[in-house]
């Protein structure tokens, strides 16, 4: 009785999951195993460690969504809209009018072009920002005294060398656009202009890079004095990354699409890219106000 | 809300963003984020893989809004594209370990671990998940981990049913001698009550 089946070998462990999971059913197989199980207690212990282990997978805690991630998803999504404005499409002829009110705005691109959309689209990333980030204000309240007891901020800056020493451009009122911002980052990084535009593709009008060291004292816009000063500045960096160990590799201050921003470079996973955070004045714990992310490669 | 109810009112939000909704398209994404996000990482086994991923994938529903047909729930077509996004990861960076394997490495029993905390058990469990090919990973991923159904699981990874229970039993056939020491958390009994954790999609939303 507790012998198995002397007719026939063990089935593998293959054969009694396949049977355990309904593979096998009504099949001839399926008889010949139960048949063998009932009289084998080796396999039947095998049966029992099969369910064992879905037992184990159905145990694994449920997992949420880490702040930091949705912060980069919402940047994402609202550069997505952002491109959706950029994009170049046939030109339509005074939409600002009455296209939001009267017309059927197309996913697929079919008002793209229209700058005097902006606003529009401004307001679908907007949206999409808004969504995560009350989730990522939440978050970062809720856990911002643990993670940084010694008052954050300013002991970031002050550890970080590279929050000091990031390249500052002088506030020239520069314009950054969806289409202007990779070849701008490479530029603040200092990429050597053979490499960032080969092929005779003519640079943006980016200022040199390190031009000024006071660009720190003019602001740009008023409302960027927060981010001017270092704590305020190593805030909105942790809140971008996450952690209060990553330095900038550039900071600049300017505008995009005519809002005041702050461009913040921060180093990527691969060592071939940068990420540039386009953030708002209000960037910090609570928020990180952005206005657009986007992963640069170092070589344009 | 039951299902039919949340699937109605994502398919309504779905249709608000295709016409230029400012908001729709973040509310969408914001109710299945964590489930979402708990397939991706547990498909990819890696946490910025799993963001990336994501990242690809949200991008990818944003803009293929108005193609969605209506052929199947609006989240069943998100997970879809989530689990296509890290299915594709997965096979552009070929063969490469995602996860650093249990210290038993695969196909020895594990240590026994009778004292280990549940966190540990957890941990190992996913370590282990890594000692799968991708597809069955992402197949017991979805129906013995995050607790769809069969058939859900079938239209998430557009294969038949009979596919997915084999690479479940597969999965699990390869999982069992790398997970025969860990103390089970719930006991064996939580597979008994699988017929009730198969609703998930449903039961999440009355959450």
């Amino acid at each position: 009785m507790n012998d198995p089946d002397p007719a026939g070998p063990h089935p593998d462990v293959d054969a009694l999951s396949d049977l355990a999971a309904g593979v096998l059913d009504d099949t001839p197989e399926a008889f010949a195993l139960h048949d063998h199980l009932a009289g084998c207690p080796a396999c039947a212990g095998v049966a029992v460690l099969l369910r064992h282990t879905r037992g184990l997978l159905a145990s694994l805690p449920p997992v949420a969504m880490p702040d930091d991630v949705a912060a980069r998803l919402a940047a994402a999504l609202s550069a997505a809209a952002a491109e959706e404005a950029a994009a170049p499409a046939t030109p339509v002829t005074d939409l600002a009018k009455h296209g939001r009110l009267t017309g059927r705005k197309s996913r697929s691109g079919s008002w793209g072009g229209e700058r005097r959309w902006r606003p529009g689209v401004g307001a679908v990333a907007a949206g999409v920002a808004l969504l995560f980030s009350a989730a990522v204000g939440i978050g970062a309240l809720r856990s911002g005294g643990q993670r940084h007891p010694t008052g954050g901020a300013a002991a970031v800056a002050a550890r970080s060398p590279g929050l000091a020493a990031a390249r500052r451009l002088p506030p020239a009122g520069h314009d950054y656009t969806a289409a202007t911002l990779a070849p701008a980052v490479r530029s603040l990084l200092g990429t050597p202009a053979s490499a960032a535009h080969p092929a005779g593709v003519s640079p943006q009008p980016v200022p040199a890079p390190g031009a000024a060291q006071d660009g720190v004292a003019q602001a740009p816009d008023h409302a960027l004095q927060r981010l001017l000063r270092p704590a305020g500045l190593g805030a909105c960096v942790t809140a971008l990354a996450g952690n209060a160990r990553t330095a900038p590799l550039a900071v600049d201050f300017g505008r995009y699409q005519g809002r005041p921003v702050a461009v913040i470079v921060l180093p990527d996973r691969d060592p071939a890219k940068v990420q540039a955070w386009v953030v708002g004045p209000a960037c910090g714990p609570r928020t990180p106000d952005l206005v657009r992310y986007q992963v640069v490669s170092r070589v344009g | 809300m039951d299902g039919a109810v949340a699937d109605a009112s994502d398919r309504a939000l779905l249709r608000a963003h295709a016409d230029g909704d400012p908001d729709a398209f973040g509310e969408l994404v914001r109710r299945h984020r964590d489930r979402l996000w708990a397939v991706a990482l547990r498909t990819l086994g890696d946490r910025e893989e799993a963001a990336d991923a994501l990242q690809d994938a949200f991008l990818s529903a944003f803009r293929a809004a108005v193609r969605f047909r209506g052929d199947s729930a609006v989240t069943t077509w998100l997970h879809r594209i989530v689990v296509n996004a890290c299915l594709d990861r997965v096979r552009r960076r070929a063969a490469r370990p995602t996860v650093a394997l249990p210290e038993a490495g695969p196909g020895e029993p594990a240590d026994p671990r009778d004292a280990v905390a549940d966190r540990d058990i957890a941990l190992a469990v996913e370590a282990a998940l890594a000692a799968l090919s991708v597809d069955h990973r992402a197949a017991v991923v979805l129906v013995d981990v995050q607790g769809y159904s069969v058939a859900e699981a079938a239209l998430i990874l557009d294969v038949a049913e009979g596919t997915v229970k084999s690479r479940c039993a597969r999965a699990r056939a390869r999982l069992a001698p790398l997970l025969a020491g860990l103390r089970n958390p719930d006991g064996v009994a939580a597979v008994e009550a699988q017929g009730s954790r198969s609703a998930a999609l449903t039961r999440e939303e009355q959450a």
